[in-house]
């Protein structure tokens, strides 16, 4: 029996809907290029070095006690955790009552091309977290790390523990050296210091150049096949246009911090092996001794899940929980299902300890 | 397969290549397209049928098919596999003869005078101007093998696909393909796979890290001559730019310093002494003005250590700085 049951009438037929499909939703993505991110309101409650510091205006007038900080990566910006209705993870966790404060690491220009990961997380992330903590009088806050931010937020918590009550990781790479872990295998050999030297920030492009080498079939063909053919749904257009917007909206990587995450991270592995030192101090995973929520995604194709779980070799605390969610490195926080899932989870965990 | 069915595919899957569907060309595309290449598809239908008039033209179409998945399955989907990748596989040969074509336009720039001044040694008044043109050809020449080297695993990945794809169509195994979507995305899901197996390997992993640095070196030869002109121009350099560079970052660094030190200074001062804390958590002030108090080193001692390493005193800078820069970025 032959595998293939395709006569020429049915794809004549194929054709001409998709065909038919493509045009209306062209049609619709003209009505749609000045869409916009982020629907939450919030407010600036601190402005520096180009750094900025949002408070997210609460639904409720009551909150939890326990404020959380969002840590987000310096590789595209932080709008991702606020897309759309119905479609943010700020939204969910003020649903549940937390106090949200977001970080916005803005973007580098020329000047900061010497600012590296000691000033990210010895300088900028201190200085947010203890602008919360005088804030709300309070010892110690929540951080929550998205992807890169995790990485940041397990090294500063390392080398503040006293400032941070509890620490959820989302997607986020801590053992740069496994099997699956195709970002790695494609910078093993590269020369990062003369990249860097011959190239100075690293531009956006340039990253999401190499982001989409991971999956070239699926980013750059399919994903469009898929959108052209579906029926002209507005909302749908929408969410797709917003997403095509917030991918490609990618802040230079200065120099420095290139060069740093680059060499300490990706190719030597640095935080894996306690080797890690920001700013003369080292990065000591044993100091982790707060409560961790470490979260990963099961389809991961950016942060490979054992790359996540390798933060469970580092740790001493004994509140360290893992979970797994369905679903990409973006389908975590923006899926359809993502709004009863990781807010959920980081919500029954934060009761529980 | 018959030559005029074959054109037949091809016609659409041109067609494709050229609609916004590929990711190719989007400007200028209107919604007519799509509707004047299925008209052109129906004629060119009518007339693979034009021979057998007695039939109308779909019936003879798939009279033809049904013939087709009789007696020849394997042929036909291996035609489907190699029509079906020779657009990626002649991106691939095009990127390919690019790099050919600007190798040679390279060369053809250079001439006679590019070859010579490579192979002369670097020496008289214009040496280090020849040097520095000799790195960048030798950079502009080990670039394009490294390029050549990636497209080759490029289109090996796509030949693993290509050889894939087909024995999974010839494999009855599974459930049918009964539309084109499907036979797309199970294209996608194999092409994918064989691309990974190919990326992953330790070779592809030595020849990527190759180009790149191979490109980062063309870079930096380029960035020399760049050097040398602005410097006989009188116009400032990226290195000039890098030594500016450098003394901001040292300057807002100690600026933060000072206003950190200052600001925790003034919480002594309002606080007194640390509190020993009898009930509930310590506050924030407190924990910094612990910290501090840790930290700080005596004024006089740090400036003279600063001195003794040769570094200028915080204060020496202190007027500029603040003209420089505003106080939000401390």
């Amino acid at each position: 029996m032959p595998k293939i049951h395709l006569g020429p009438d049915l794809i004549a037929q194929e054709l001409a809907a998709l065909a038919k499909a493509s045009a209306r939703n062209l049609q619709i993505l003209r009505q749609l290029e000045n869409v916009q991110l982020g629907v939450t309101p919030r407010e600036v409650i601190l402005s520096f070095e180009g750094v900025t510091l949002y408070r997210y205006k609460a639904h409720r007038t009551k909150t939890k006690t326990s404020p959380i900080l969002l840590v987000y990566a310096l590789v595209n910006r932080p709008e991702m955790t606020d897309l759309q209705h119905g479609r943010s993870l700020i939204a969910a966790l003020l649903d549940k009552g937390f106090d949200v404060y977001l970080i916005d690491w803005g973007y580098p220009g020329f000047t900061h091309r010497l600012v590296g990961l000691s000033d990210y997380i010895c300088r900028y992330l201190d200085k947010c977290v203890d602008h919360v903590r005088e804030r709300l009088n309070r010892e110690r806050i929540t951080l929550l790390g998205i992807c890169q931010g995790g990485t940041f937020s397990v090294c500063y918590a390392a080398l503040n523990p006293g400032k941070v009550e509890r620490l959820v990781t989302t997607v986020t790479p801590i053992d740069f050296h496994t099997q699956d872990d195709m970002l790695s295998h494609l910078i093993r050999h590269v020369d990062i210091d003369a990249l860097v030297d011959a190239h100075g920030n690293i531009s956006g492009d340039l990253l999401n150049g190499l982001f989409l080498l991971l999956k070239p079939y699926r980013l750059l063909q399919q994903k469009y096949v898929r959108f052209f053919e579906q029926a002209g749904d507005i909302e749908a257009a929408a969410l797709f246009m917003r997403m095509e917007k917030w991918i490609f909206d990618s802040p230079m990587l200065t120099a420095q911090v290139c060069r740093e995450f680059g060499c300490w991270f990706y190719q030597e592995n640095r935080l894996m092996r306690g080797e890690l030192r920001l700013n003369d101090e080292k990065v000591d995973p044993v100091k982790l001794t707060m409560p961790i929520l470490n979260v990963y995604a099961s389809n991961d194709h950016l942060v490979p899940p054992a790359s996540s779980r390798g933060l469970a070799k580092l740790v001493s605390s004994s509140r360290y929980n893992e979970e797994e969610v369905a679903g990409g490195h973006i389908g975590v926080y923006i899926g359809s299902r993502a709004s009863n899932s990781l807010p959920v989870l980081i919500d029954e965990w934060v009761r529980a300890n | 397969m018959p030559d005029d069915w074959a054109a037949v595919w091809r016609q659409w899957t041109q067609f494709f290549e050229a609609s916004p569907l590929s990711g190719g060309r989007v400007e200028g595309w209107s919604p007519m397209d799509p509707l004047t290449g299925y008209r052109e598809f129906l004629e060119s239908l009518q007339k693979l049928a034009a021979p057998a008039s007695s039939l109308d033209a779909v019936d003879r179409i798939n009279e033809f098919v049904r013939s087709l998945k009789g007696a020849a399955a394997s042929d036909w989907s291996n035609e489907i596999v190699s029509v079906w990748s020779s657009n990626t596989a002649k991106s691939a040969s095009q990127a390919r003869g690019k790099i050919n074509d600007s190798a040679a336009k390279l060369e053809s720039v250079f001439g006679t005078w590019s070859s010579e001044l490579t192979n002369l040694p670097a020496i008289g008044p214009l040496r280090e101007w020849q040097q520095a043109s000799q790195n960048l050809h030798h950079a502009l020449l080990n670039e394009r093998q490294a390029h050549l080297r990636l497209t080759d695993h490029v289109e090996q990945s796509l030949s693993l696909a290509q050889e894939r794809f087909g024995a999974y169509l010839r494999d009855d195994r599974g459930p049918p393909i009964t539309s084109i979507r499907i036979l797309y995305d199970d294209w996608i899901d194999i092409a994918e796979d064989s691309y990974q197996k190919i990326v992953m390997s330790e070779t592809f992993s030595k020849d990527f890290g190759a180009f790149i640095n191979a490109n980062t070196r063309t870079r930096l030869a380029l960035k020399a001559i760049q050097q040398r002109g602005a410097e006989n121009t009188g116009l400032p350099s990226a290195r000039d730019f890098e030594l500016l560079l450098n003394q901001l970052n040292d300057l807002t660094r100690e600026v933060a310093d000072l206003r950190k030190d200052s600001s925790v200074s003034a919480m002594d001062v309002v606080s007194g002494p640390p509190v020993t804390r009898t009930t509930g958590p310590a506050t924030a002030k407190q924990s910094l003005a612990k910290m501090a108090a840790r930290q700080r080193k005596p004024r006089k001692v740090a400036v003279a250590e600063r001195r003794k390493n040769g570094k200028k005193s915080v204060s020496d800078h202190e007027f500029t700085i603040d003209k420089i820069l505003p106080p939000d970025q401390a």
